[in-house]
């Protein structure tokens, strides 16, 4: 199949940089023998070893659509339309926070010594965005995920069916925390069937609206009428899906619209309610802000669809399958549900594993204003992360080392990100200075 | 194929959700990067627009039974796609981006890529990228022949001399071989047997020189015919004695020594890899054909406990 289109959906994703280097090579192998290769990337190296960059935008969903920019990275770097170009340039940048947040309430972990961790004690504000930093291997994954996890679900009265790993205490203002989350990349939802209006769970209020359309109490019609995914107003053909799913060897599955309803998943009696002029399956192909727009005089409806727009996610579908989510979207849909329930008696303690994977500088932004609209409801963000433009954002940085394995396994420092870069042992300390001049 | 120019691939009036009636040509034969914000329309450029149009165009190609659903394929919302060629999409399947899941995540990407190449023919190692090729006895052959005339040449197969030495050099007189081959020099079996304390420290000495059987020694000579012949059994000796390796030890006119390895199996950086065959053609189910993808999938794991510390420092480099 020389001669052929190859097309690459963010295949550096979860490599490691020397693999990534070695995909590189494969693609441009690829190339090399005659082949045309296409590839969706935010990866920097591989864009600067690209022919072409073409960067679509400038933003997302009405914002975007557009060819921003054409040509090869010093081009695109040159390019003041071009978003991607400009942050590439570092002419734009995530900004460093004027001022770092002042906390009080701390959890603190004494002698902390699974693995390879050397017995230190480290504190935790509370109601603050702490970054775990170190390079690989350093213990990092071991003092948040083996101890700091377990030990609060614990502590809770949560079963987690795994051991805590070895620490002599954990101590402090544990008892402020009513809830422990670990918010990863993973899809929200299994199967084709779960999508994000359900999954911050507006969906029950919109179907109670449909139901108490005149028409709907005419024709008997109750809430699960407005359900695909049970029996009664859905499309039976296709099970409410919209469409059916044909496997193919040799190739990706082939989508066709469904014979009956034509994708609109439902029965055509069940269409004909509307709100406003839009029918059921209307509302689930409009996006958030669409829908925020649609429902301007439902403020309850409203409110709990607000979050996803201001997570940056106004451009997706209210009815959209939640694996046609990209990881960093799925993540984000997650935090909007948090936002979303505004409950001033809840403390929840958040930990994200290198939440900025995959994303593009823009988006980082997007989540970094996520973390600090979940600390101004009074939660507590912790995150292990490689990237220094979250380090620098955090309001205290705790870095594990200095090297990995044996050689790793200390707290290197504990403070704020001004104070780690004059740190002589740590290698985050190298990279942070770079960021914080 | 296009009526303009068959360097490009012109994409005209692309409407697909949120993109807005945009003009783009991607270079033919050439490594192009789509970027953008998430939800920017990168991917109804590039896969609702362009993959799905190559896709239609792929099962134009294909039987009836895939031809039947053709009609019934939305048509990307686009005025026309010139100069497309089948396509092949590769995507991102895997959601699991957590550190846990690095593990999967790049296996299956591996995977992907092992399809890509089994599609092509070709197959690249992970490790170092360089192709895999299993060595046919022509391939040494030509090896040779593409050598000065008169090079001198040891054609020689590694002895794992961690097994019962003696009794394996016993086997191999009766075979009818009568030489080795230790730190460049040749040596009789006979007279190496016959050298307890020598057979024992060989036997022991892990990571020293290697212990060769000597299969065939030559000198180089082109264009004759029944020199081609003997070295052609001869590789065919050595890749049954090698278990399919073998070893080429030359010396050319200035003394310069050197040891070229050859294998016929499939294989590359001590990793085995599975031939391109149909088997491994199914996109629906991409694990189901891969015997090799665990071990592979341990070798590109990244253990964050295990990750040696220069390693670590390259995670820096980039962040
Ligand atoms: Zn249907």
């Amino acid at each position: 199949m020389v001669g052929s289109l190859y097309i690459l959906d963010e295949p550096s994703i979860g490599l490691h940089p020397r693999d990534t280097e070695n995909l590189i090579r494969v693609l441009q192998k690829l190339r090399d023998i005659g082949n045309t290769v296409v590839v969706v990337e935010h990866d920097e190296e591989i864009m600067q070893t690209a022919d072409e960059i073409i960067d679509i935008g400038p933003l997302a969903g009405i914002h975007g659509g557009e060819k921003v920019s054409q040509g090869n990275i010093d081009f695109i770097k040159n390019d003041t339309n071009s978003l991607t170009g400009m942050f590439l340039s570092g002419v734009k940048k995530i900004e460093v926070p004027t001022k770092r947040r002042k906390w009080k309430d701390y959890i603190e972990i004494k002698g902390a010594r699974q693995h390879n961790l050397k017995g230190f004690d480290v504190k935790f504000p509370l109601r603050a965005f702490t970054v775990v930093t170190g390079v690989s291997g350093s213990g990092k994954t071991t003092l948040i995920k083996k101890i700091l996890y377990p030990a609060i679900q614990k502590h809770l009265g949560n079963y987690t069916g795994e051991k805590t790993g070895a620490h002599e205490s954990i101590g402090g203002d544990i008892k402020t925390i009513t809830q422990i989350e670990m918010v990863d990349q993973n899809p929200i939802g299994k199967s084709s069937r779960s999508n994000p209006i359900t999954y911050i769970k507006a969906y029950d209020a919109i179907r109670d609206l449909y139901s108490q359309l005149a028409i709907s109490k005419a024709r008997g019609f109750k809430p699960q009428h407005f359900s695909f995914n049970v029996e009664g107003g859905r499309c039976e053909t296709c099970q409410g899906e919209g469409e059916v799913t044909i496997e193919m060897q040799f190739m990706a599955d082939i989508h066709l619209p469904c014979d009956e309803c034509k994708g609109a998943r439902f029965k055509e009696e069940v269409l004909d309610a509307k709100h406003n002029g839009k029918s059921i399956s209307d509302l689930l192909s409009m996006s958030v802000d669409e829908a925020l727009e649609f429902f301007h005089d439902e403020t309850t409806i409203a409110n709990k669809i607000k979050p996803l727009s201001d997570v940056g996610l106004g451009y997706i579908k209210l009815g959209q399958s939640s694996n046609t989510l990209s990881g960093g979207e799925a993540q984000r849909v997650k935090l909007a549900s948090f936002l979303g329930k505004r409950s001033s008696s809840e403390h929840v303690l958040f930990i994200f594993d290198e939440p900025t994977t995959g994303l593009h500088f823009n988006d980082i932004n997007k989540l970094l204003t996520s973390f600090n609209a979940l600390i101004e409801q009074g939660h507590t963000i912790i995150v292990i992360e490689h990237n220094m433009d979250v380090a620098k954002c955090a309001d205290y940085i705790v870095d594990l080392g200095p090297q990995a394995g044996d050689e790793g396994g200390n707290l290197v420092f504990a403070g704020l990100p001004e104070d780690l870069v004059n740190s002589k042992e740590s290698y985050t300390a190298k990279y942070l200075k770079d960021k914080l001049k | 194929m296009s009526q303009s120019n068959n360097k490009e691939i012109i994409i005209k009036g692309a409407r697909a959700h949120n993109l807005k009636n945009i003009d783009v040509n991607i270079k033919r034969n050439k490594l192009t990067v789509v970027t953008g914000v998430s939800g920017s329309g990168k991917s109804s450029l590039v896969f609702d627009t362009l993959y799905a149009e190559g896709q239609r165009r792929y099962v134009e190609s294909l039987s009836a039974y895939a031809r039947q659903f053709l009609g019934k394929m939305n048509k990307p919302d686009v005025d026309y796609i010139h100069g497309i060629s089948p396509s092949i999409a590769i995507e991102q399947k895997v959601n699991t981006r957590n550190a846990r899941s690095t593990v999967a995540t790049s296996t299956e990407i591996y995977d992907y890529l092992k399809l890509l190449f089994a599609r092509i023919g070709v197959t690249f190692s992970p490790i170092s990228g360089n192709m895999v090729k299993r060595h046919t006895i022509d391939d040494v052959v030509q090896h040779i022949l593409a050598l000065p005339e008169n090079t001198k040449a040891y054609l020689l197969v590694t002895i794992n001399t961690e097994n019962e030495l003696r009794k394996q050099l016993e086997v191999y007189l009766q075979t009818g071989f009568n030489r080795l081959f230790l730190n460049n020099e040749m040596l009789d079996i006979e007279e190496f047997l016959s050298n307890d304390e020598l057979v024992k420290q060989t036997a022991k000495a892990k990571n020293a020189e290697p212990l060769y059987l000597l299969i065939d020694r030559f000198a180089v000579q082109q264009n004759d015919e029944d020199f081609l012949n003997r070295i052609s059994d001869s590789i065919q000796t050595a890749f049954f004695e090698g278990l399919g390796e073998c070893v080429l030890h030359t010396i050319n006119e200035e003394g310069k020594t050197q040891y070229e390895l050859f294998n016929n199996r499939f294989e590359l950086d001590g990793q085995k890899f599975e031939e391109p065959s149909v088997n491994l053609f199914s996109f629906n189910n991409p694990f189901g054909a891969c015997k090799t993808c665990e071990g592979l999938g341990n070798v590109i794991g990244i253990d964050e406990d295990l990750v040696v510390p220069d390693k670590g420092l390259s995670i820096f480099e980039d962040a």
